[in-house]
């Protein structure tokens, strides 16, 4: 069966590279969020297996809503979207639950790479 | 989405950025002031918008971004200061705003001027704010704190992008699951931003490796360097002094062969004594006997970095011969090698460490255009693995030109198929009579091609394989056995030709008298066994090697056994790659290559 994936980013062009990376049959893309608020709303609709999270969004961080989500569920595995020059906050996230991270501008490997750390 | 799509996502995903960013400072002009909620609108908006100019490439757009963000992210925390700035913030917009229209028209502009009033800024603002722009300097530790404590040493993928975060994952990881006393750097000094290249652990005993190991595979990038009591290096301890002796190799040799034989007649032994039938005595010289093995494997090892003076002199002559900037990094050199196998490597790494610095790193101006270092890298990375040791020469230098290796290969009829994968064709740079006197010269000559490197690694019972980025750099990677590797084998000759089996697979050997053969020659009959005959056409057939497959035996006829033993076991070289048969070959002294039968092959083939 397909993971299930929820993409949180407040940016079409960034939730569509990521759509692109996880345009495979190993993977489904179940939803995507502009906020953090919207984030955990749709987390708890959808139950997905991934949530890709950009870090800087409106109304709710992705710190914010990575934090409530880990409360909600131990096993989704949250994987912060950064970009360089943002470490103290992708380290925040982490302290908030995020199991890994990836650097914008970043490549579907690398993105594959970090994923599959998590997926068996 | 098409990479047309994501033009057309990206330009009308900036201009609506810009139009609420033009919004929003038009409404500062009015209120001369502006609340918390709009700076951050502003901030989240400028570093959306340097997300993305970057992953479209556009890094001069995305320079202007990244600037702006820094300085929003002053202004929200000094709102007084939005007045002073908006000229500028303005300015860049305004760059922004034209890059993108040029972008779309597929037009260049240079946002350099602004870029540099904006850097300008930036510099001002971190030295008003007396932020700290050097890395803070690590904390002076008291070593007597670490007294007692076990040190555990990390090392950070030079790749990486992000090593202060990727330290503070492993620390977490780690501290969750063994207790951590103390770290170096600690992750307070990571979240102030030290990037570290290396850092330390230091926990109350000796960490269980699965831990570890564990724990580095789900943090990526980090390598596990060394561990060991803690050690102050203040030099006020004494050093314990090492004594040496000069021992000829072959006496070590000689050792090891002693021993070796040593272990089959204890083997067999053993054997004799049939299973749990050992007593204690035996028991504790079967113990004392695997400790002395060990011990004298050890005497056979070297650390690899006796070899990288040499590697290390090579580059800078080659280097400088052809008036380039080379640098030699080697990491994990202190780990152990087979002498004689680290002896034979040494030709190979020259020769690859030469073809790098002659074909692979650019002159200094190439690099810059391309927007390298102007120094180039080769790395060489030691790692023990489960059952090799592998060794990567690594170069960012232009990668290896695929169209070059076609054209050469195809001069040289070396080739006929045109449509080769891309593996396919890196592979070229193996075969026999590829690099020829013209290309390697004197510096990267001297008759020694890639293919003879790929025949001494296989010589080892290990392989190489080489991954190449065009503009980017090479890989190599050899994977070398611990030791060399060998097989029991049974040597048969047949009409001059000799062939070996492997005697996992030979359930036995049947002379001419004990044996019938049927009518039709098809097969060998033992009292009331019926065994299938390889070559029954063969008439003058003496001895029956008797192969067994999972379900059933085959017989191959031989005039003659000559060797029945342990071999030292190499790779097929390309040219037999053809035959299905063969898989690996053998050399025993005195008698040349012989190659390896794969005996489940022909029972399948009869099978067909």
């Amino acid at each position: 069966m397909p993971r299930k994936v929820l993409i949180v980013d407040d940016a079409v062009f960034m939730r569509g590279l990521i759509k692109d990376v996880f345009s495979s049959p190993e993977f489904e893309i179940v939803g995507e969020a502009t906020n953090g608020i919207e984030g955990v709303e749709k987390f708890k609709e959808l139950k997905p297996d991934i949530i890709i999270m950009d870090i800087v969004m409106p109304f709710k961080s992705g710190i914010e809503a990575t934090r409530e989500i880990r409360q909600l569920s131990g096993n989704v595995i949250i994987i912060m979207c950064s970009a360089l020059g943002q470490e103290t906050l992708v380290m925040e996230a982490i302290e908030a639950g995020a199991n890994d991270f990836i650097v914008k501008p970043f490549k579907k490997d690398e993105v594959m790479t970090v994923v599959s750390k998590f997926i068996k | 989405m098409s990479e047309s799509e994501y033009r057309s996502v990206f330009i009308s995903e900036v201009k609506e950025h810009l139009v609420e960013i033009f919004d929003r400072l038009n409404m500062i002009e009015q209120k001369g002031a502006a609340g918390d909620d709009v700076l951050f609108d502003l901030f989240r908006r400028f570093h959306t918008l340097k997300g993305m100019s970057n992953t479209m490439g556009q890094t001069g757009m995305g320079e202007v971004a990244h600037l702006l963000e820094e300085l929003l992210e002053y202004i929200r925390k000094n709102p007084g200061s939005i007045l002073s700035f908006r000229e500028v913030i303005m300015k860049g917009v305004n760059s922004i705003s034209l890059e993108i229209d040029n972008y779309e028209k597929g037009l260049k502009f240079g946002s350099e001027e602004v870029i540099s009033e904006l850097s300008y800024i930036s510099r001002a603002i971190k030295d008003r704010l007396n932020v700290q722009v050097t890395q803070p300097s690590p904390e002076q530790i008291d070593s007597k704190k670490l007294e007692g404590l076990y040190e555990i040493i990390f090392e950070v993928n030079k790749e990486c992008r992000t090593p202060s975060v990727r330290a503070f994952m492993l620390l977490k990881e780690l501290s969750s699951r063994i207790n951590i006393i103390h770290s170096e750097p600690t992750s307070e000094m990571l979240r102030q931003g030290i990037k570290p290249s290396r850092f330390r652990v230091y926990t109350k005993e000796k960490p269980d490796y699965n831990i570890i190991d564990a724990v580095l595979k789900r943090t990526g990038d980090i390598m596990f360097v060394s561990d060991g009591p803690y050690k102050a290096e203040d030099g006020n301890k004494p050093v314990r002094t090492v004594k040496y002796i000069r021992i000829p190799f072959e006496r070590i040799e000689e050792l090891s062969s002693g021993l070796d034989e040593l272990l089959l007649l204890w083997n067999k032994y053993r054997y004799s004594l049939g299973e749990n039938n050992l007593n204690p005595h035996l028991s504790r010289l079967e113990y004392g006997f695997k400790k002395v093995l060990g011990y004298a494997e050890r005497l056979r090892t070297v650390p690899a970095s006796s070899i990288v003076p040499k590697l290390t002199a090579l580059t800078e002559s080659t280097a400088r011969s052809l008036n380039k900037n080379v640098k030699l990094v080697v990491q994990n050199e202190n780990i152990e090698i087979d002498k004689s196998i680290i002896d034979r490597l040494e030709e190979p790494l020259l020769h690859i460490i030469r073809n790098s610095v002659y074909h692979g790193i650019e002159s200094s101006d190439e690099r810059i255009m391309s927007n390298k270092p102007p120094s180039g890298i080769i790395e060489i990375i030691f790692r023990e693995e489960e059952e090799y040791i592998s060794i990567t020469v690594r170069d960012d230098g232009r990668g290896i030109d695929r169209d070059k290796i076609l054209r050469t290969a195809r001069e040289k009829n070396l080739i006929k198929d045109e449509n080769l994968a891309d593996d396919e064709i890196l592979e070229l740079i193996f075969v026999p009579g590829f690099s020829t006197v013209s290309e390697a010269d004197m510096t990267s000559g001297r008759g020694f091609g890639m293919d003879i490197v790929r025949n001494v690694v296989w010589q080892t019972g290990g392989d190489i394989s080489v991954k190449s980025i065009e503009k980017e750099g090479t890989e190599i990677v050899l994977r070398i056995p611990y030791q060399f590797a060998s097989k029991k084998v049974v040597i048969g000759e047949i009409g001059g030709f000799r062939y070996a089996f492997p005697v996992s697979q030979v359930r036995c050997i049947l002379r001419n008298n004990d044996i019938r053969i049927s009518d039709d020659r098809k097969s060998v009959i033992r009292g009331e066994e019926r065994i299938s005959l390889l070559n029954g056409g063969y008439q003058k057939a003496q001895i029956f090697i008797i192969c067994s497959g999972q379900e059933k035996s085959i017989a191959v006829g031989m005039d003659d056994i000559v060797f029945v033993g342990e071999t030292r076991l190499y790779k097929v070289p390309y040219v037999l790659k053809s035959s299905k048969f063969i898989n690996s070959m053998v050399i025993v002294k005195g008698i040349c290559p012989v190659p390896v039968i794969s005996t489940e092959f022909l029972m399948d083939e009869r099978n067909l």
